[in-house]
């Protein structure tokens, strides 16, 4: 059995998805603001359409700071934030310096809010080293708990998410869909082995998003 | 006048004084980072905040120690047995110490729970004795017991760590007592009082103003930080939901909610917070409290002012440590002396905590003075009055690199499981606004670490 609450499992879960979010769409963000820069002035616009926003912008810097603090739900900092609130409740199964990290990079976030001069694509690649800074933090903890694999989970789930709603990529999902399986079975031994055995992305989309809530039903227990 | 300003703290300053200021931007930052926040609800609305704190510590010497050490195990011991008279046979009530009526009207005294055995017969497992140092006479004075659901250890704690870490030359030049097996005797504690089960720490919450410190308690401790919606009661019996649908058997659980929180069955319907039919589960002896239900009548305001007495009837020993020159309203003479005397006096409200309801009479315009003399006729029981302790100040460090007296208080920790256990640390409070005397936390207070000096032998 594992000891943990099916609330702090969900929080560990939603943790996990939240830091990926944060990763894939800081990527997008600096691309897109490349090629808005000199490329094609409306691809921001096009990015936000993936998600069902109709977002304007009018210039460049203005995209960006956008992107980073001011769009409700989406922006960076948003999205930070989620994690962040998700890794407080969640604090004592988490490795000290990955919410130490977690906690340093909202408190940037914070600090742009204030100053968004300071926001640039150098400031973004930083973040990104942030990130793989907190990945890292969960990978080569010593204590290998019990909790680690439902942050693992919600990682991969919001890889195979995005990469079907933002890039419409079947095949790059196809290739997480074993990783997936792994730590499923981790945390459930009567986990069935999940497959993409159909081109329709909604249905896949509606699958891997109700994994982790199958996991948690009681005929699963561990 | 300024406690820090003794000899005992010049090897303190010494190194103090070759100590880069940037240094200490490094500590403040690693404090931020790890955000050790203590939070507040300011007309209506929840603000995280940062605890504020300052780097110069108070200082106790190893005797000084040994004198709060023993006070404190006496008056932990004498509290015990109090409650443990009161929810049983109420000796000390027949025997004319008490008044009844006094124990009965304080409406933290619960009579449906007389008659509840606990185990081990500990009730008091974790507590938080609030003292001054008198500035005249420089004696320690007790201003107040916590034995509900008392707060602030993790602060110091949290403190400590990273003081180490960030300026190790303190410890390496003075002998300041380890203070970092808090956890570890938290959890011994709680294994000598659990019925069979797991341990859990019991939160209100997220929005908790000391959220921080029960995340970081659970996971030093090992215990499993829970909120009410994740535990339940079947057959009298506590259990904690886990992932899959299958239940822990609980033993122990810290709890910081307050009784009134604690069971929608049995106390307030309305708490979300709680969890149903707990009380049974605690009536039955199949789940430990810390702490019990119930211990607010002995750290009523009111209470307290029988607290020497305590000691002297259940212990026949004198009391160690002093309290503050403490007027009941309920008794006449005494009223008659507050009436009297309301400029030069403290009132206290006994149905408040964390410094409101706490009256300077000289503060008060005459219409407030009137008021409250009012209220204290028409409710003596709600008030005390107490006599202005000049204590000391502790000097905290200003911006500027200068040092700036403030008044200070000092909370100490025990945990009460084979023995009682004082913590050689402490939650040192101080006002934030050098004039004022209101040093507590959820008014805005800050606070500091408390260094224990280890005997020289």
């Amino acid at each position: 059995m594992i000891l943990i609450s099916p609330r702090t499992a969900e929080n560990l879960y939603w943790m996990g998805r939240y830091i990926q979010r944060a990763e894939s769409m800081t990527r997008l963000v600096i691309s897109t603001f490349d090629k808005i820069l000199d490329q094609n002035p409306d691809e921001g616009n096009a990015l936000y359409a993936t998600l069902g926003l109709n977002v304007s912008y009018q210039s460049p810097q203005d995209f960006l700071r956008k992107a980073v603090i001011e769009l409700e739900y989406v922006s960076l900092l948003s999205i930070i934030e989620c994690a962040r609130e998700n890794a407080i409740l969640t604090r004592p199964s988490l490795p000290n310096r990955m919410f130490s990290r977690i906690n340093a990079l909202y408190m940037k976030y914070q600090a742009a809010k204030e100053d968004v001069s300071c926001i640039s694509i150098f400031w973004l690649e930083s973040t990104l080293q942030e990130l793989d800074a907190i990945w890292g933090n969960l990978d080569l903890s010593l204590i290998q708990s019990k909790e680690i694999p439902y942050i693992q989970l919600g990682k991969i789930v919001e890889k195979i998410d995005l990469d079907i709603r933002l890039f419409d990529s079947l095949e790059a999902a196809i290739l997480d869909v074993e990783k997936v399986n792994v730590l499923a079975t981790k945390l459930s031994v009567n986990h069935k082995k999940f497959n993409i055995s159909t081109s329709d992305k909604l249905k896949v989309l509606h699958a891997i998003n109700s994994i982790y809530t199958n996991l948690s039903q009681p005929s699963h227990e561990a | 006048m300024t406690e820090s300003q003794s000899p005992l703290y010049d090897d303190f300053k010494s190194i103090l004084a070759t100590i880069d200021p940037k240094r200490i931007k490094d500590l403040l930052s690693y404090m931020r980072t790890e955000a050790i926040n203590f939070n507040l609800f300011k007309d209506g609305a929840f603000i995280e905040r940062k605890f504020p704190f300052d780097i110069v510590p108070r200082i106790v010497s190893s005797d000084e120690f040994a004198y709060l050490e023993k006070g404190i195990q006496q008056r932990i011991y004498a509290l015990n047995l109090f409650l443990e008279d009161i929810y049983s046979h109420q000796k000390i009530i027949k025997d004319g110490v008490i008044p009844a009526d006094f124990v009965y009207s304080s409406k933290a005294y619960l009579p449906e729970f007389v008659g509840t055995e606990v185990s081990k017969n500990i009730r008091v497992h974790i507590s938080g004795i609030d003292l001054v140092k008198n500035s005249v006479g420089d004696g320690w004075v007790v201003l107040e017991d916590n034995i509900r659901v008392p707060s602030g250890v993790s602060y110091p704690l949290s403190l400590r760590i990273l003081t180490r870490k960030v300026f190790p030359e303190f410890f390496e030049k003075l002998p300041i007592r380890t203070v970092l097996d808090y956890p570890q005797r938290l959890n011994n504690a709680m294994n000598f009082v659990n019925t069979g089960g797991i341990n859990v720490l019991l939160t209100p919450g997220r929005y908790n103003s000391a959220f921080y410190e029960h995340s970081y308690l659970a996971k030093q401790s090992g215990a499993v930080l829970a909120s009410g919606e994740d535990l339940f009661v079947e057959n009298d019996k506590v259990y904690l939901k886990t992932f899959g649908g299958k239940k822990a058997r609980v033993g122990a659980i810290y709890r910081r909610l307050d009784d009134e929180a604690l069971d929608p069955k049995a106390f307030h319907a309305d708490s979300l917070i709680g969890v149903p039919n707990i009380t049974k589960a605690y009536r039955a002896g199949n789940v430990a409290l810390m702490n019990s239900i119930g211990n607010g009548v002995a750290d009523d305001k009111g209470i307290y002012y029988f607290v020497p007495e305590m000691i002297r009837y259940y212990m026949g020993e004198d009391p160690i440590l002093q309290n503050a020159p403490t007027y009941l309203a309920f008794y006449e003479k005494d009223r008659k002396h507050i009436l009297e005397n309301l400029r030069t006096l403290v009132i206290k409200d006994v149905a408040e905590a964390g410094g409101y309801g706490v009256v300077f009479g000289s503060q008060l315009s005459k219409p407030e003075r009137e008021k409250l003399k009012n209220d204290i006729i028409a409710e003596p029981r709600r008030f005390i009055a107490q006599e202005v302790i000049e204590f000391y100040d502790i000097e905290c460090l200003k911006e500027n690199g200068t040092l700036v007296s403030h008044k200070a208080d000092l909370r100490m920790y025990s945990l009460f499981g084979e023995d009682i256990f004082v913590w050689p640390c402490g939650l040192t409070r101080f006002a934030m606004d050098p004039a004022s005397y209101i040093v507590n936390s959820s008014q805005g207070g800050g606070f500091k670490d408390t260094w224990v000096l280890k005997d020289k032998q």
